[in-house]
C-alpha cells in the first residue's frame, strides 16, 4: 500500500511537469505582450521613444519579462541569440518578420538601429519647429518602425524624401540618418541569406529564465503577480476560492442528500413506475446544458417582465448590501444570491448521483451474499441498508475526492452566468485579460488537484473495500 | 493443399460473415427500442437540415427572374464562396428584397443568419412586426438589428453537427491508434529497433521544429486550421521519409537490434496529463490565442483534447482480447500484428468504442455551445445556438431568445445521449 501510494506520488513528478510545460507554452504563443499596458499603446503618451522603451525596460523588469523564457530556444539561424532582450511588441513583430523575410540579421539591426536613431532625432527636435511637415515626417518615421513589407517601405521612404526636397531648411543630422536608413536598408534587400531560415540553432539561456522562475516560485508557493492588477495571484485565487468551495459544497451535499434516497428506492423497486419515471427525468436532466437553465433561470425569475411575481431572485453578483450592514442580514442576502447558482451546480450533480447510486445498487443485488442475506431471514430494511447500501457506495466515496479539482473549474460556466467571483471567473477574466500568472497558477493548481484527487479516491476505495488490491 | 493458402482464406472469411450479422443485429437490436428508433428519425431530420440549410433559410431567392434573365441566387452563393463566380452586377447595392422581380421562389425561411432587419429589433415572436406580408414573418422573433432567430437556428444546426460529427472524427482516429498501440502491444510487445527509436525521436523534433517553430509566420498570417493539415502534411512527410531512411539502416546487425517500448505506460500517462486539465480552461485558452476565430479550429482543438475516453476504452478492450485464445492461435500460425489487429482483433473490441462516439458527440455540442455562448472561438458570419442563447443574456426581458436556441441544444444533445444509452444497453455496457 505505502509502496504503491509512493510510487503513484512519483509518477506525479514528470506528469505535473509536462502539465506545466504545456500551460506555459500556451501562455507564450499570445498575440500580446503583458508590457505593452505600461509603455508599448497607443494611449500612453511618452516625450520620446527614449522614454517610451525606458518604461518598457523598467515594466518587463519588474513583471520579470526581460529573462529569456525557457531553458533554451530553438529558433532559426537568422535570429539573434539575444532576440527575446528587444521588448517592445510592436518592434519584436516587425524584426521578426523582417528577419522571416530576409535572414540576415546583422544588416537588418543595423537598419533597426538607424531607424529609432532617426525617430530620436525627429522628436528630438524642439517643439517651436513643428510645423506639419515635421508632424508628417514624425509619422512617417513611427510608421517605417511597424512596416516590414517592402513595397511600403519604399512608399514610405518616397514620402519622406519629397518633403525633405521641399524643406530645405531641416538639420544636417536628420537628412544624414535618412541617408543612413535608406543605405541600410539597401544593404537589407541586397544581403539576403535565407538559407539561414531553413537551418535550426539551439541556443542555451541557462537557468535565469522566466520558466524557472515561474516554477520554482510556485513550488515555494508564490504564484507571482497579476499582470493585470499587480495583485498577488495567490491572495485573488484565496478569495475566489472562497467562493467556488462554497458553492460547490453546499451544491454537492444537496446533490448527494436527495440522490442518495432517490437512487437506492429507484433500485430497491426496479421497473417500477417511480423508477421509470425517475429514469426518465433523470436522462433529460443530464442533457440539460447548465447554461441554458443559468440563463433561463435568470430570463423568468430575475425580471418582473412577465408579471410581478417572477423578480424573485437578484440577477447576479454576491451581495447588493454595503459592507456596513449587520454579518447576519449579509449573510443571508449572500446566501439568497447563493440560491440560483447553486441550483444549476445541484441538479447536474443530483442527475450523474443518482444514476451511479441507482446501478450501483443494483450491481450490489445481484451478488450472492444478498441471496445469503435474504435467505438468512433478515428484514428487508437490514438487507438493504446494511449489506446492499454498504457496498453500493463505493463509487460515489471514491467520486467524492474528486469533489476538489470539479469545485476549481466544473462550476466556471455558472460563475460566469450568475457573476459570481469564483475560480472560474477568475481563469475566464484571466484569459480575456491574458494575465497568464492567474490563468497559469489556476491551470496548474487544477491539474495537480485532480491528479490528487484521483490518488485519494484510489486510497479511499482500498481503505473501504477489503477486496480492492493495488 | 497448400497450407498458407487456407489459413488465408479462413481468415478472410470466417470473421467477416459473422462480423456482418453482428452488426446486423446489433442495428436490428437499436431498432426496436422506441427512444433509439426516434431518436435516429430526429437526427437523420437534423442532418438534412444541416446538409440544406442554405435552402431553408436564405434571404436569396431560390430562383429568380429579374429583367427577363433567370438567376438561381443561392447556387451562386456557393459559387461565389469557392470564387469561381463573382457576386451578381444587380445586387451591388441593393438588398435581396429590395429588387424588383419578375418573379421568384424564396427559400422557406426567406432570412438569412446574418440579414438585418433594422425595423425589427428584439421583436417578440408574437408581437406585431412590421413586415411586407405573413411570409416575411419572424416566426420566432429576432435577435439583435432584427436577426432572424429561426434563421439562426437553422444555420446553428449545420455548426452543431458539423462541429460534434468532425470532432468526434478526430478524437476517434487518434483515439483509436493510440487505443490500438496501448491496448494490443502493452508494455512488451512493441518492439522496434533500436535505430528507428532514436530516428523517429530525431524525426519528432524535426516535426516540431519544420512543422510548427518554422512556420510561425504562416500561423500568424493564414487560416489556423489550413495551416494546422499543412503542418500535419509536412510531418507525414518528414516521419515516412525517417522512417524508409530506418528500415534500410535496420539491416545492420548492431543497429537493427529490437527494443521493447512501453507503449502502455506512455499512453497512460499521456491519458493523465490530458485529463487532469480542466477541458473548459484548456479550450478557453487556447482558443483566445489563436488570432482569427473560426468554427474549424473549434472542432480541431476538441478533437485533440477528447480522444482520450476512446483511447482508454479501446486500451481497456484489447487488453481483454488480446488474450484469448482466437487471437492466440492467430499469432501461433505467424499472422502479422497488423492483420491480426485490422481483422480480429479491431473488429471485436470496436463497437464499445460507438458508444463513447454518440456521448462524446452530444458532449462536443455542448462544448462548442458553451463556448459560443460565452463568445470564444466563433467566427464573425456564423450564427450558432450558444451564440444566440448569449443574447438572452445581454436582454433578459427577450424570453424566445432564451427558449428556442435551448431547446435545439436540449433536442440535439438528448438525441445523441439517448443513442449511446440505447447503444450502451444493447452491447450490456454500463457507462
Amino acid at each position: 500500500m505505502v509502496k504503491y501510494v509512493l510510487y503513484r506520488i512519483l509518477l506525479f513528478i514528470p506528469t505535473l511537469l509536462i502539465i506545466s510545460l504545456v500551460v506555459f507554452y500556451v501562455g507564450t504563443l499570445a498575440p500580446g505582450s503583458p508590457i505593452n499596458k505600461y509603455c508599448d499603446s497607443e494611449e500612453i503618451n511618452f516625450e520620446n521613444e527614449i522614454e517610451r522603451s525606458k518604461a518598457c525596460q523598467s515594466a518587463a523588469y519588474k513583471l520579470g519579462l526581460d529573462l529569456p523564457r525557457f531553458y533554451f530556444s530553438l529558433t532559426q539561424r537568422a535570429f539573434p541569440d539575444d532576440f527575446y532582450k528587444i521588448l517592445q511588441k510592436t518592434h519584436q513583430n516587425n524584426l521578426e518578420s523582417l528577419i522571416l523575410q530576409y535572414g540576415n540579421w546583422d544588416e537588418i539591426e543595423e537598419y533597426y538601429e538607424s531607424r529609432i536613431r532617426l525617430q530620436n532625432l525627429l522628436l528630438k527636435l524642439p517643439k517651436s519647429e513643428n510645423n506639419d511637415q515635421i508632424i508628417e515626417l514624425k509619422s512617417l518615421a513611427n510608421q517605417l518602425i511597424v512596416t516590414s513589407d517592402n513595397d511600403k517601405i519604399i512608399k514610405v521612404f518616397d514620402e519622406m524624401q519629397s518633403i525633405f526636397d521641399k524643406q530645405g531648411s531641416l538639420s544636417l543630422d536628420i537628412e544624414s540618418e535618412y541617408e543612413n536608413v535608406i543605405s541600410s536598408y539597401g544593404k537589407v534587400i541586397s544581403n539576403q541569406s535565407i538559407q539561414n531560415l531553413w537551418i535550426p540553432k539551439l541556443v542555451w539561456h541557462g537557468f535565469n529564465n522566466q520558466y524557472h522562475n515561474w516554477i520554482s516560485n510556485f513550488i515555494k508557493g508564490d504564484f507571482g503577480v497579476s499582470y493585470f492588477d499587480g495583485r498577488k495571484v495567490s491572495s485573488r485565487i484565496k478569495m475566489a476560492m472562497k467562493w467556488t468551495l462554497i458553492m460547490n459544497l453546499v451544491a454537492i451535499f444537496f446533490a448527494y442528500f436527495i440522490s442518495i434516497p432517490i437512487g437506492v428506492y429507484s433500485a430497491v423497486h426496479k421497473n417500477s413506475l417511480f423508477d421509470r419515471l425517475m429514469t426518465i427525468a433523470l436522462f433529460l436532466l443530464h442533457s440539460l446544458p447548465v447554461f441554458w437553465i443559468g440563463t433561463m433561470l435568470i430570463v423568468f425569475f430575475t425580471t418582473s417582465e412577465y408579471g410581478a411575481w417572477t423578480d424573485i431572485f437578484p440577477t447576479g453578483g454576491l451581495s447588493s448590501l454595503s459592507s456596513d450592514a449587520s454579518y447576519w442580514s449579509r449573510f443571508w442576502d449572500t446566501a439568497y444570491h447563493l440560491v440560483l447558482p447553486i441550483f444549476c451546480i445541484t441538479y447536474g450533480a443530483f442527475a450523474f448521483i443518482t444514476r451511479q447510486m441507482r446501478n450501483g445498487m443494483l450491481n450490489v443485488f445481484g451478488q450472492q451474499y444478498m441471496v445469503t442475506a435474504k435467505a438468512k431471514g433478515l428484514h428487508q430494511k437490514e438487507i438493504i441498508w446494511k449489506h446492499g447500501f454498504k457496498n453500493g457506495i463505493f463509487p460515489l466515496i471514491s467520486m467524492f475526492a474528486t469533489i476538489f479539482p470539479a469545485a476549481l473549474a466544473g462550476s466556471t460556466v455558472v460563475e460566469i452566468i450568475f457573476s459570481i467571483p469564483g475560480m472560474g471567473r477568475l481563469a475566464y477574466d484571466g484569459i480575456l485579460q491574458q494575465d497568464w500568472p492567474v490563468v497559469n497558477a489556476i491551470l496548474l493548481l487544477s491539474a495537480f488537484l485532480t491528479i490528487f484527487g484521483y490518488l485519494v479516491a484510489d486510497i479511499l476505495y482500498k481503505l473501504l473495500d477489503p477486496r480492492v488490491k493495488f | 493443399m497448400n497450407r498458407k493458402k487456407h489459413i488465408s482464406k479462413d481468415n478472410d472469411v470466417a470473421p467477416k460473415t459473422t462480423l456482418d450479422g453482428y452488426r446486423l443485429g446489433l442495428w436490428k437490436a437499436i431498432n426496436k427500442r422506441r427512444s433509439a428508433k426516434w431518436s435516429l428519425r430526429i437526427i437523420y431530420l437534423l442532418i438534412f437540415i444541416g446538409t440544406f440549410s442554405d435552402f431553408i433559410a436564405n434571404e436569396r431567392p431560390l430562383i429568380c427572374k429579374v429583367e427577363n434573365k433567370i438567376y438561381y441566387p443561392v447556387f451562386h452563393e456557393y459559387l461565389e464562396k469557392l470564387s469561381i463566380a463573382n457576386p451578381y452586377k444587380m445586387i451591388q447595392k441593393k438588398d435581396w428584397n429590395e429588387l424588383a422581380y419578375d418573379f421568384y421562389i424564396n427559400a422557406p425561411i426567406p432570412y438569412s443568419s446574418n440579414s438585418f432587419d433594422l425595423n425589427n429589433v428584439y421583436k417578440s415572436p408574437f408581437s406585431i412586426q412590421e413586415i411586407k406580408s405573413t411570409r416575411y414573418r419572424h416566426w420566432l422573433g429576432t435577435s439583435d438589428l432584427g436577426k432572424d432567430v429561426f434563421a439562426g437556428l437553422i444555420n446553428g444546426t449545420r455548426i452543431a453537427l458539423l462541429v460534434g460529427i468532425l470532432s468526434m472524427l478526430i478524437a476517434g482516429i487518434i483515439g483509436i491508434f493510440f487505443g490500438i498501440l496501448a491496448g494490443y502491444f502493452g508494455d512488451k510487445l512493441f518492439q522496434v529497433s533500436r535505430i528507428r527509436i532514436v530516428f523517429n525521436i530525431i524525426g519528432l523534433i524535426l516535426f516540431i521544429i519544420y512543422g510548427f517553430l518554422f512556420r510561425k509566420l504562416a500561423f500568424s498570417q493564414g487560416d489556423f486550421t489550413f495551416e494546422i493539415i499543412k503542418s500535419i502534411a509536412i510531418g507525414i512527410f518528414i516521419m515516412s521519409f525517417i522512417n524508409l531512411l530506418a528500415f534500410i539502416l535496420e539491416k545492420n546487425r548492431i543497429l537493427g537490434k529490437k527494443v521493447s517500448v512501453p507503449m502502455d505506460l506512455l499512453l497512460s500517462r499521456m491519458i493523465e496529463i490530458i485529463n487532469s486539465i480542466p477541458l473548459i480552461l484548456i479550450l478557453f485558452a487556447s482558443l483566445s490565442v489563436i488570432q482569427y476565430p473560426s468554427i474549424f479550429n473549434v472542432i480541431l482543438i476538441i478533437g485533440f483534447f477528447r480522444w482520450t475516453g476512446i483511447a482508454r476504452y479501446l486500451r481497456a478492450e484489447l487488453l481483454k482480447i488480446r488474450n484469448l485464445e482466437y487471437i492466440i492461435s492467430a499469432k501461433a500460425m505467424g499472422v502479422k500484428h497488423f492483420r491480426i489487429i485490422m481483422k480480429h482483433a479491431l473488429p471485436n473490441a470496436i463497437s464499445p468504442i460507438l458508444i463513447i462516439i454518440a456521448f462524446g458527440i452530444s458532449g462536443a455540442i455542448l462544448v462548442e455551445a458553451t463556448l459560443s455562448f460565452l463568445g470564444i472561438g466563433v467566427g464573425a458570419d456564423d450564427m450558432t445556438w450558444g451564440q444566440l442563447l448569449s443574447f438572452a443574456r445581454k436582454k433578459p426581458d427577450a424570453w424566445w431568445l432564451a427558449v428556442f436556441p435551448g431547446i435545439a441544444i436540449f433536442i440535439t444533445v438528448t438525441v445523441f445521449n439517448l443513442i449511446g444509452d440505447a447503444l450502451s444497453d444493447v452491447l450490456r455496457f454500463d457507462s
